[in-house]
């Protein structure tokens, strides 16, 4: 179990890392993009960015039900 | 001076400050400062009484204080809009109240500080942090910034900075403030003196040499930037209609971007600078405090939503960093263990009890400082909620956002209880909205004086509260004194146990106020009886904790006397009583410090201890 939940915890957070650079860069170049008064992401740009979201908060929730009682 | 002449000059213009010579008005504040200064160099500490500093406070002091705010108040009424001198007298009032204690005092006060140069210390001796010590380390961004500063400082420890600290923060705080404060008040008299109602009525001392202190220059930065560098997004011509007021209040609309939510300045790789600075101080903020995030979180949600100013993307990479860095980097902190972080939630009636009620269990001497603060904190809501008042009725327009900023940080009283300081720590985040607010009716009070008494009237009335303000906040800022007061021969006595004691040994104290865990943090293992015992030590609890060494100083027993309600009898009986009969011996007995312990050298064997 314990190396089942060492294993769980460092998957989801070197994945999740990734997914919440990923989301970061997202949403800084989309309020930069704001502040030079250009149009937002395109339909293509909104999805990618509302799957990062979900990802990432999934991947939050599921560490904390996980790994917070120590499962 | 007529009010309409203090109104705020047109955006990008400066109002032209006036320049005269040094007069009587500087006279009164120099020869305040020079009688403050004499005044501090009487000081008895030894003769500190339950009531703290001001018990200690020469009566020449006094007067010096009565001059510097006489003469501040004098500047306000007269001539708010000079160049310097207002904020020369904020800054006196700084150096003389917040600088207090660093210069009367030859060591840093606050006893957790001293923890926090443990922790620096191990990352300056180990290079890494200190995994499943304590949760402080979880958020390790000060504490590594500062190993830095020490290291190319050419210290081998922080200790240096301890005593400083509250005056350079408190003096830091004053420039994200004084960028706050020109934005959201309606006039130059009303920022000034919202200044000083900031300054008066800081008694939460969170200010000592510790994350949310550091953070904080973050949290008002955000806001200050936020708020001087954004306007109001003005609503499109086509929702005028009836029809689109109805959707104007639907939650759709309150939520949808804001596009003309862009910074209000000319060149755009400013505004892109802009951002991404704001991102890196949030940044530094989530990785330092573990509150403050949140805390901000919170205003910018009201500045997005009642002061339509900031975009819901820039909240949501503040969200993703705290939730990120929470989730990531401080697993430490609520692996197994979850309730920590949301066991509090919607439990206010908890938090009320662990902030309010449990710390007013105290000796009587120490009643007033406790029961002062509450009192204190009342009167400032009380008057800011009489400045909203006056700020709606004088058609001041941001009397509403700046309301709601004062207010929001207060949910975090329902969130957690935050080991029973949810409530100083809320009061320390909606502070300077509520010093706006609360200084409108001293401001009122100054420029009306032919509707309530006349001028000269009017400015000692003004100049009567603040100076009670300024009172006020020694009694509850310096209160815990006695017990905070750190001296050479405490410290020494500690540094000598750590450097005779054996790895892995128990050092056992009485309470955590006093100077200890500064260095080597991982060698010994500490206890307090306090908290173990949930009161004085008996045999049986001396058995159970079974320490190798036992520090009792001078601050641990004030503690022990003014906040654990014992009596001198009480701390007497242990130390002449119960700790010989559980075969301790004293192994080193200096001018404030005797130190016990079962076995070992003494520090007559060592030569060390003083």
């Amino acid at each position: 179990v314990i190396a089942a939940t060492h294993t769980f915890s460092a998957v989801t957070t070197v994945g999740g890392t990734l997914v919440m650079l990923g989301l970061l860069g997202a949403l800084v170049v989309a309020e930069g993009r704001r502040q030079h008064r250009l149009p937002g992401y395109g339909q293509a740009g909104r999805s990618v960015v509302a799957l990062l979201t979900v990802v990432f908060a999934a991947d939050v929730v599921l560490r904390f039900v996980v790994l917070g009682h120590g499962l | 001076m007529a009010s309409d002449t203090l109104t705020r000059p047109a955006r990008g213009t400066r109002p032209v400050a006036s320049r005269r010579p040094v007069g009587t008005i500087d006279l009164i504040g120099l020869v305040g400062l020079g009688c403050w200064a004499y005044g501090l160099s009487a000081i008895e500490l030894g003769h500190m009484g339950s009531t703290g500093l001001i018990s200690v406070l020469p009566g020449v002091g006094l007067i010096g204080l009565v001059l510097v705010v006489s003469a501040f108040v004098l500047q306000l009424a007269t001539d708010p809009q000079d160049r310097w001198r207002p904020a020369l007298y904020l800054v006196v009032l700084v150096v003389m109240l917040d600088g207090l204690p660093c210069i009367v005092e030859s060591s840093g006060d606050v006893p957790t500080g001293y923890i926090h140069v443990g922790f620096i210390g191990y990352i300056l001796d180990h290079g890494r942090l200190l995994e499943n010590y304590d949760a402080r380390f979880s958020w390790p961004g000060m504490f590594a910034w500062s190993a830095l500063a020490t290291v190319t400082g050419g210290r081998s420890n922080a200790l240096v900075y301890l005593r400083w600290t509250p005056l350079a923060l408190d003096l830091a705080y004053l420039l994200p403030l004084r960028l706050l404060l020109r934005r959201c008040c309606p006039n130059p008299r009303t920022a000034w003196m919202a200044a000083a109602v900031f300054v008066l009525t800081n008694w939460v001392q969170q200010d000592y040499f510790s994350p949310q202190g550091f953070a904080y220059v973050g949290y008002l930065s955000v806001l200050a930037v936020l708020l001087a560098c954004t306007s109001p997004r003005r609503r499109p011509a086509t929702l005028d209609s009836p029809v689109a007021a109805a959707d104007r209040r639907s939650l759709r609309r309150l939520l949808a971007p804001a596009p003309s939510t862009v910074l209000d300045l000319r060149d755009p790789r400013s505004r892109v600078a802009v951002i991404v600075l704001l991102v890196v101080v949030m940044g530094a903020a989530v990785t330092s405090h573990e509150l403050t995030p949140y805390a901000l979180v919170i205003e910018l949600a009201v500045l997005a939503i009642v002061g339509r100013r900031v975009s819901f993307t820039l909240i949501a990479v503040l969200v993703v960093l705290s939730l990120g860095y929470l989730s990531f980097g401080a697993e430490n902190f609520w692996a197994n263990h979850l309730s920590t972080i949301f066991g509090g939630v919607g439990h206010v009636g908890g938090s009320v009890s662990s902030g309010l009620v449990s710390r007013t269990h105290v000796s009587a001497g120490h009643q007033l400082v406790v029961e002062g603060r509450l009192v204190y904190t009342a009167i400032l809501l009380g008057a800011a909620a009489a400045g909203a008042l006056i700020g709606r009725s004088s058609g001041w327009a941001d009397w509403k956002l700046v309301s709601a900023l004062a207010v929001a940080p207060w949910v975090l009283v329902g969130l957690q209880s935050y080991g029973g300081e949810v409530f100083i720590r809320s009061l320390f985040f909606s502070l300077p909205f509520l010093a706006i607010l609360a200084a409108e009716p001293l401001v009122w009070i100054l420029e009306r004086p032919r509707i309530a008494v006349g001028s000269a009237v009017a400015t000692i009335t003004v100049a009567a509260l603040v100076l009670a303000a300024s009172l006020a906040l020694i009694v509850t800022r310096y209160g815990n004194e006695p017990f905070y007061l750190t001296t050479p021969t405490e410290i020494a006595a500690v540094r000598w146990v750590d450097q005779n004691a054996a790895p892995g040994a128990t050092i056992a104290v009485l309470n955590q106020n006093l100077p200890w865990r500064f260095e080597d943090i991982d060698r010994y293992t500490f206890v307090s009886y306090q908290a173990k015992c949930q009161g004085l030590p008996g045999a049986s609890c001396l058995q159970h904790v079974d320490a190798d060494y036992v520090i009792m100083t001078e601050s641990e027993t004030e503690d022990a006397e003014l906040e654990g309600g014992f009596s001198t009898a009480d701390v007497e009986r242990l130390v002449t009583a119960t700790l010989p009969d559980a075969g301790y011996r004293v192994v080193l007995h200096n001018a404030d410090t005797e130190v016990f312990a079962r076995s070992g050298p003494s520090a007559a064997a060592t030569g060390g201890g003083q």
